[in-house]
């Protein structure tokens, strides 16, 4: 089974040299004028932290994003240049409709960074984000039409 | 301003909103087949990310100073299934071992619904979910997985140990089975349906 619990995996990060797993992950610093494909390597190196990424802002409701939130690049709108690598990563990432956490998964940051920086790329307007599903709890036709969907899977 | 042929190409087919994402939570003990019930539906091999929690940490890992609220990091699987255009389902396998408590607020908000994972030879393991669930009135199903060759218990047994509400649904899966763990999703479904309805006054 992939994935445990996470006391398996805190144990982990304690043996590594690096004790979070986030600023373990190799990040080129270059390539900030435009999105490339070669802006991450696993070979280079450079750590930063979290809350650098972040301006030292935290809290995953920042602008609403919630771990399961669904962004998608708008490709109306081009990134300006000299954004950071993190998020021309993100930006990358949502070249198709995708998650906030499938987001962190895939590049190796935490749920956390990848909130704070995507609300503000949806603030910047380059990417999209989906409505929310929580005031479809109570919407009858929302979830009939849920039901229709997973039957028929 | 000028665009790059690149992004014109692209451009009108993706002004729309992205789907709307749809969050049920699947929880229980450790080991009990959180990533397995989630792979068996997920159109994705589930992902593992690290999820940020608070806990109360309870004696396990401080010595002697009692109760004390820590911030700790918890690997959490997730899959995606594809409803249609405009809906994507997503299952997150929530940590849910009785040593911690957690406090699963950014994982909670705006999940629809929960699946407790019960591993009959060791339910007190699905307490915390069990618990958090009804504090929060998250609508939710007992899935009682059944393990092949460890004791087991029917569904009225396991029932009535965990003591759930008369119209909480207790049902037996294998979390190996898509069809299986389709059905589970699908009885959480018709009960969330049924609160809509209550609510809507229909």
């Amino acid at each position: 089974m992939n994935g445990h619990d996470g006391l398996d995996d805190e144990q982990a990060y304690e043996e590594e040299s690096f004790a979070r797993p986030f600023l373990g992950k190799a990040i080129k610093a270059e390539s900030v004028d435009g999105l490339r494909n070669d802006v991450i390597d696993d070979a280079s190196v450079e750590h930063k932290r979290a809350y650098l990424l972040t301006g030292g802002r935290t809290g995953g409701g920042a602008a609403g994003i919630g771990i399961e939130t669904v962004l998608v690049r708008d490709r109306g709108v081009p990134p300006r240049g000299g954004l950071p690598t993190e998020m021309l990563m993100i930006i990358a990432a949502c070249e198709t409709p995708v998650a906030v956490a499938e987001v962190a998964a895939r590049i190796g940051l935490p749920i956390g960074v990848v909130q704070v920086l995507a609300g503000d790329l949806v603030s910047a307007g380059v990417l999209l984000r989906s409505a929310s599903s929580m005031s479809l709890a109570d919407d009858v036709h929302f979830i009939e039409r849920l039901i229709h969907g997973v039957a028929a899977l | 301003m000028s665009l790059p042929s690149e992004i014109m190409s692209g451009a009108g087919s993706q002004t729309r909103r992205p789907p709307i994402p749809v969050k049920i939570l699947i929880s229980g003990g450790f080991g009990v087949g959180k990533t397995t019930t989630v792979g068996a539906l997920s159109e994705i091999t589930p992902l593992t990310t690290e999820a940020p929690m608070t806990s109360l940490s309870v004696g396990v890992d401080d010595a002697g100073s009692g109760s004390r609220k820590t911030t700790t990091t918890v690997a959490m699987d997730f899959g995606r299934v594809t409803i249609d255009e405009s809906i994507i389902l997503y299952m997150f396998g929530t940590p849910g071992q009785d040593r911690f408590g957690f406090m699963w607020n950014d994982l909670a908000d705006g999940a629809l619904g929960g699946i407790v994972l019960v591993d009959p030879s060791r339910l007190d393991d699905c307490f915390v979910a069990l618990d958090y669930f009804e504090s929060i009135h998250l609508p939710y199903v007992v899935a009682v997985n059944q393990f092949a060759g460890r004791p087991t218990m029917t569904l009225e047994e396991v029932r009535h140990a965990v003591n759930v509400d008369f119209d909480v649904p207790v049902v037996a899966i294998d979390a190996r089975s898509r069809e299986e763990v389709k059905t589970v999703v699908l009885t959480l479904l018709h009960r969330i349906l049924a609160r809509a309805k209550a609510r809507s006054g229909g």
